[in-house]
């Protein structure tokens, strides 16, 4: 009876210890997960900016925006990171949209000749 | 149950029908203002909708008068899915608009953009009856609103690409748009800037003038310019006309093949005899500046687009462009403000015209509290509109300086000068 209840206990011992295995083993598979999906987002920001550079169309805060991510990812906030990279990414595909829909001078309207 | 108590109950249940609905309400109407009132929040923010700085609300302290004023909005718009889309992108609709494009750009987020539609959309009309001094802001109003129709009219809102028009002709065109935006204004009052319109600022000025903040940048410029360098040479060597060599610059030098500004002819000189150069944006060559722009004083403005080398027509073309690009989140051109909407207001302060924006540099400006460059201007510009600027003395802002100082010719120099 007493040798029984010591088999119960180890048995459950080990249970929960797995348990506690798997679930700190899934938590760590998340964190990398997001971990690199903040690089990910961060590096096509970052491509995304210096394409719009190319065409003389960065907006003033894209890059801020782009290191405070990096800086973000840093301490582990992977979600924060994520969102402010995609916030940099729409800027940078809007400043290169933006310049390469003027590469011909077009004269104002206002302006007459 | 006894009798009393059925009547007590009756009396309970009515009381519950016809206070519940009543009970509801006032919470309903409160969310509901408390969402307009976000929706106001947000509108006057300055970092957020900013929507004073163009338009006038009720209730809203120093609009600006870009934009209609922003009154029976439901009669204006009757489907608020209208007003939405041209807060979104106002560009949809007119294409040569100079709305921020709030939607589109992500300049406010869709949750805070539903708040500011449904926040305008319940902005009403004006009652003179109700506020007899509204009376007097109702005839502001229309006239606000007549000429806004007017520019509109003006405007015609459509883009035409660039002509092959040379540099006299874009000239002649500049000069004819502010002749007939400003009738009153003789030409070489522009040479003062943003005061040949701004007849409040004007009087501030003139009283500043009396006791110019930019005096001792010319002194110490003036040491500058006779202390010899380290090899005992002096900025005479390099500059044999000057001090007086303001209306030499900018001009294109063919050798080095680009646009060559006289911060950066000073720089060049510098290195040629082994001094270090100075920065573009603040310090010392403000003082050399201020005083070589003193000596010139009186001196007319007088570019040339050399016709022996094209590469000098390609630079003042670089310039012309990018004057009229849209750029940064704001979607703004130099032309938006400048020449589009010269005259009107952003919150309190009037847009200048473009002729004159180069006679009077260095500048002391009130908000530097210092003497500051052309380029450093150049470089705030672009902030406020949200782009990245450019380097001072780079070759877009160079090209720049070339098309605005042509548009310029003929206007007498009067630096250093003193702004807001």
């Amino acid at each position: 009876m007493q040798m029984n209840k010591i088999i119960s206990g180890l048995a459950l011992a080990l249970l929960l210890g797995a348990g506690t295995c798997a679930s700190v083993a899934a938590e760590a598979k998340a964190t990398d997960s997001k971990a690199a999906e903040a690089a990910k987002v961060i590096d096509h920001a970052e491509k995304a900016r210096k394409r719009a550079a190319s065409v003389d169309g960065e907006w003033r805060d894209t890059g801020k925006f782009i290191k405070k991510a990096k800086a973000l990812a840093k301490e582990g906030k992977y979600d924060a990171a994520i969102k402010l990279a995609s916030k940099a990414k729409r800027q940078g595909e809007l400043g290169y949209e933006q310049a390469v829909s003027q590469n011909e001078l077009r004269m104002p309207s206002y302006l007459k000749y | 149950m006894t009798r009393c108590n059925k009547k007590l109950a009756l009396a309970a249940g009515i009381l519950a029908i016809v206070a519940g609905p009543l009970s509801v309400a006032p919470v309903a109407a409160a969310e509901g203002n408390s969402a307009l009132e976000e929706g106001k929040k947000i509108a006057f923010s300055r970092s957020k909708g900013n929507c004073l700085a163009c338009h006038m609300i009720v209730g809203g302290e120093f609009p600006g008068n870009l934009g209609p004023p922003l009154i029976a909005m439901k009669a204006r718009y009757p489907d608020r899915a209208k007003l939405r889309a041209q807060i979104w992108d106002a560009s949809k609709v007119n294409p040569e608009t100079a709305m921020v494009l709030f939607g589109k750009h992500g300049v406010l987020s869709e949750a805070e953009l539903e708040k500011v539609v449904d926040y305008i959309w319940s902005l009403r009309p004006i009652s003179h009856r109700s506020n007899p001094i509204n009376c007097l802001e109702n005839i502001q109003i229309m006239n606000n609103i007549l000429k806004n129709l007017a520019m509109l009219a003006i405007a015609g809102g459509v883009v035409i690409t660039a002509q092959a028009s040379t540099p006299e002709e874009d000239r002649a065109a500049f000069v004819k748009h502010y002749k007939f935006r400003f009738p009153e204004v003789p030409m070489e009052e522009y040479a003062n800037g943003a005061y040949a319109i701004d007849k409040v600022g004007r009087e501030n000025w003139e009283a500043i003038e009396e006791f110019p903040p930019y005096e001792p940048f010319i002194d110490s410029g003036n040491e500058m310019w006779d202390t010899p360098f380290a090899n005992g040479k002096t900025y005479k060597d390099c500059f044999p006309k000057g001090p007086a060599i303001v209306a030499d610059y900018p001009r294109w030098d063919k050798k080095q093949g680009m646009v060559i500004t006289l911060p950066l002819a000073i720089n060049q000189c510098r290195k040629a005899n082994g001094e270090k150069p100075l920065k573009y944006k603040k310090g010392s060559i403000n003082d050399i500046l201020a005083y070589i722009a003193w000596e010139s004083r009186g001196q007319k403005i007088n570019v040339v687009v050399p016709k022996d080398d094209p590469k000098a027509l390609e630079a003042y073309e670089k310039g012309k462009k990018f004057y009229f690009t849209r750029r940064g989140q704001l979607n703004f051109s130099c032309a938006s403000c400048h020449v589009q909407n010269t005259g009107l207001k952003v919150r309190t302060e009037i847009l200048s015209p473009s002729l004159g924006h180069v006679t009077h540099w260095p500048t002391y400006r009130s908000k530097w509290g210092t003497v500051g460059t052309l380029h450093r201007r150049f470089t705030g510009c672009n902030k406020n509109i949200r782009a990245k600027p450019f380097k001072a003395q780079g070759e877009q802002y160079r090209n720049l300086e070339y098309f605005l100082t042509f548009m310029s010719n003929g206007l007498e120099l009067n630096g250093p000068g003193a702004r807001k």
